[in-house]
Order: structure tokens, then sequence, then C-alpha cells
């Protein structure tokens, strides 16, 4: 008994063969082998780089960008398009691993290693997953999946071309580690200085990623003017978005209470993204 | 066992193996390539760096079956390459390094990085090196040799400030 590996010519292919339990997609492969010990355990890889529709970046005729689920971190951190267009994502891949690895590891890889920093940002951007049959399915849907089925490519609605950024990670260590927490933060402020549409994605070790709900209903209830590092109404609402979690909801409320007081102070965590 | 076939330095190579097999095992069990080490085991050291197609990869982490029409290159022909001397000049001048465990790996991510246009700044360059890991020389000569081989400042092109010049 010993590994093999399967390169499908199409994601019906691919899908089908993922049906037998002992089988398990691979991309970079740098997440995968890490859980092996030696010898490799008795499965058949099934090679997503061998899928057509799983490279590329491209803007479609919807006004959403579509990121290939084979693409490399690396490709995305230097990408100008993703830079314009999901800034939080070219801002969770430069604090990933180091050069070598992401020219190796791709986003869905990143996705289906369960932990990623990337998941964060791909909720706050509103991301939907492209999956073998075409259809979407928004991700916090997918990440309910025991077992990922394939994805071939992430869907991102264009930002809002107000909107202000903010990407956190913070781990063990100040780089090269996996992430204790990671949060992607996109906001808009109306005219009358409200917050509007604010999107928190969370994600890290032992945490699925998910959205703050919670905390973006209070915020969106706010005045930009009016929020303080030591609010207690965001720290209720961020714990009510982590009940099984405390300490990590300390941690993301201090987070999000630091760069929301100083978007308050006028001191806005990123430029207003910019149509490329 | 599969046979992968593909580009080895300067030479077209084919090899039997697991498809898992470690790109880093090979190049030093078959082919007697021992610039790249092993450190980690786990992508984490940067001393197994080569380069996958002129990008740096680490050895340890690729298995051989993704080798399948890829060009490698390791540092024994990179070092070879007069264009690696300004990389090569640097480490030795600035005393980057004491054992030389490490030094091959940080070779390849520097020359990869000093190769780039426009050239990243000393900022970004040791940023860029965070995968490189060195036990023994304390960084101060690499953080010299980041010094004279990479500008101050960022090059004006990746200026996105939307400053006039
Ligand atoms: C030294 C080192 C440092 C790291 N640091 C970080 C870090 O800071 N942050 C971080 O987030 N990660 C980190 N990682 C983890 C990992 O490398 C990344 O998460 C990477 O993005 C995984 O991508 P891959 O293509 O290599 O995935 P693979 O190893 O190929 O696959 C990972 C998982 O995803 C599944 N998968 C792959 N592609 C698809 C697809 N298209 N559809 C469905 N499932 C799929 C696989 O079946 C597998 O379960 C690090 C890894 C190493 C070795
Ligand atoms: S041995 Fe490959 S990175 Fe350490
Ligand atoms: S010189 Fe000894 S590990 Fe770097």
């Amino acid at each position: 008994m010993s590994l093999s590996v399967l390169h499908p010519s199409t994601p019906a292919e691919a899908a089908a063969a993922h049906r037998d339990p002992a089988t398990a997609f691979i991309a970079g492969g740098t997440a995968l082998q890490l859980s092996w010990r030696s010898p490799a355990p008795a499965l058949t890889l099934i090679d997503v780089l061998a899928l057509e529709p799983v490279h590329g970046i491209a803007l479609q005729a919807d006004g959403s960008l579509r990121i290939g689920a084979a693409v490399s971190l690396e490709t995305l951190r230097t990408h100008a398009t993703v830079a314009a267009r999901a800034p939080l994502l070219a801002m969770a891949c430069d604090s990933l691993a180091a050069l070598a690895v992401r020219h190796l590891a791709t986003l869905g890889g990143n996705l289906g290693w369960r932990f990623g920093d990337t998941v964060a940002a791909l909720l706050a951007h509103r991301a939907e997953a492209e999956l073998a049959d075409g259809r979407r399915q928004a991700l916090s849907d997918l990440l309910a999946h025991d077992r990922l089925p394939l994805i071939l490519a992430l869907h991102l609605p264009p930002p809002h071309p107000e909107e202000h950024h903010f990407y956190e990670k913070v781990g063990h260590r100040a780089a090269f580690t996996p992430a204790r927490i990671a949060l992607a933060v996109a906001v808009c402020i109306g005219m009358d200085g409200r917050l509007q549409d604010t999107r928190i994605g969370l994600a890290g070790a032992g945490l699925s990623g998910r959205r703050l709900l919670h905390a973006e209903a209070w915020l969106n209830a706010c005045q930009a003017a009016r929020l303080g590092a030591a609010d207690r109404g965001l720290r209720a609402a961020v714990a009510a978005d982590l009940p099984a979690d405390p300490a990590s909801a300390r941690l993301a409320a201090r987070i999000l209470g630091g760069r929301f007081g100083r978007l308050q102070a006028g001191d806005a965590a990123s430029e207003p993204a910019t149509s490329p | 066992m599969s046979t992968v076939r593909f580009k080895l330095n300067t030479q077209a190579v084919s090899v039997s193996c697991a498809p898992d097999r470690r790109l880093l095992d090979i190049l030093r069990e078959d082919f007697g390539l021992i610039a790249a080490k092993p450190g980690c085991g786990v992508g984490r050291c940067g001393a197994c760096m080569v380069w996958i197609d002129d990008l740096p990869a680490n050895a340890c982490l690729v298995m051989a079956f993704r080798l399948e029409g890829r060009s490698v290159r390791t540092y024994e022909d990179v070092a070879a390459d007069a264009a690696s001397a300004p990389v090569r000049d640097a480490i030795a001048r600035c005393g980057a390094l004491q054992c030389g465990y490490c030094t091959p790996g940080l070779a390849m991510t520097l020359t990869h990085l000093h190769q780039q246009t426009p050239r990243p700044d000393r900022e970004q360059a040791a940023s860029l090196l965070s995968g490189n890991l060195c036990r023994c020389t304390g960084y101060g000569g690499i953080q010299r040799s980041i010094e004279q081989l990479f500008p101050a400042t960022p090059p004006l092109s990746a200026d996105n400030s939307g400053d006039s010049q």
C-alpha cells in the first residue's frame, strides 16, 4: 500500500474521484504533508493543479474578481488587480509564511487547511466559492463541510469605492507562525459619520473562519466619532460572536477597538480602495 | 513507482521513484547535489532552498510528482553563474556566514531578490528573507550584506503614493 496520484482532466472527474474517502486533493502540498508521519498514508492524491479552471485571475462580466484556487499566495501578495480589488487578501498574504512557501502554497490549499489566514480576508470581501459543477456557495457555508468539496475559484464582488480596510494577524511570534487570530475588516463611513456595511472576518488556530455578525451590527449603529478603544458594547458584541472562546473574543475586541478608535481619529487604517 | 522527467541545472534528467519522494532527497541521494541542506524538513528554515522555474522553493516540501516538466536549479549551478557574483561577494565580504550550513539557501533567496526588477529595498529584502534561518551568525553580517545589495528606499516605480515626482 502506498501513495498514488491522479491527474484528472475535468472538475467533474476530480469531484467523482473524491467520493472515495481514501483520497485527498493536493495543490501546493505544503500543508498536506505536514500532517503525515513518514511513510505517507495509503492515499490517492487528486492533483488539483492539473485542472484548467483553477488557474488565473480575471475580472468577470458581472464585476466580480475571479481568483483561481491554484493561484499562489505570492502571486496574490504582489498582483496589482488583487491589491486594488481585494486589498485584505493581499495584506493577509503579506504576513503568511515566507516567500518560498508562498510560491508553492495556493489559495485553495489555504482554505483546505482550515486555519488559513486568507479565510478572514475572503470573508470580509464577501467571497463565494465556485464548485466543480459551476455553482457558487458563500464561503461561510462552504467552511461548514467536514470534508471540503473541490473549490475551483473564489469570486469577490467589487469593493465599495470608499471602503476602508485593515488586517491584523496576531501570532505567538512576530512572523512566520500560524495566527492566534487573523482579523480582516472592511468598512465604509457614511456622510453622516455613521459606519456602514462593516464586515469583519476572523480566523485562527482552533477557530473556524467566521464573520463577526454581532460586532458588525453593533458597529453599523455607531457614529465613527463615538468609538473608543475600551467600548463595552463592542466587547459584548464580539463575545456574542465567539461564545465558546472568551480569550480570543477579548483579543479580537481589543484589536477592533484600537483600529476603529484610530479610524475615529481620522487616521484611516488604509486609503479607500480604488478601481484598477 | 513512477517516472518524472525534469530539467536539473543544465541537464534533462529522469527519476523513477515513489510519487511523494522529496526533491531534497532526490538531489542529495540520486545526484550528489548537496548544496541544498536538510534542516527542519518542514519548510521553515530555508536550508534546502532551490529555484523551481526560477522561483525560490523549499526542496523539502516538493514531492517528486510535482517535478514533471519543471526546471530545477540548485546552488551548485547558481553559484557557477557570474550573475550571482555580487551576492557571493557580499556574503563573503560582510561575514554573513559562520558554519555555512544556511549559506547556500540564503544565497539562493538573496540572488533571486537581487535579480528582481525593480529590486526590493532593504526593508522589503529583510522581510522576504524571513524563511531563511541562520543558527550561528546572529544576522549582523546578513544585515550588512542586505545593505550592500539593496537600495535604502523603495525604487521610484514602486511608489504608489500618488505624489507627483
Ligand atoms: C513553513 C510553513 C509556514 C506556514 N505558515 C502559514 C501561515 O502563516 N498562515 C497560513 O495560513 N498557513 C501557513 N502555512 C500552511 C500552508 O502552507 C498554507 O495554508 C497553504 O496555503 C496551503 O496551500 P497548499 O496549496 O500547499 O495546500 P495543500 O497542502 O496542497 O492542501 C491543503 C489542504 O487543502 C485541500 N485542498 C487543496 N486545494 C484544494 C481545492 N482547490 N479545493 C478543495 N480542497 C483543496 C487539500 O486536500 C488539503 O486538505 C504554512 C506552511 C508551512 C510549511
Ligand atoms: S529543510 Fe527545507 S525548509 Fe528547512
Ligand atoms: S552560518 Fe551557521 S547556520 Fe548560518
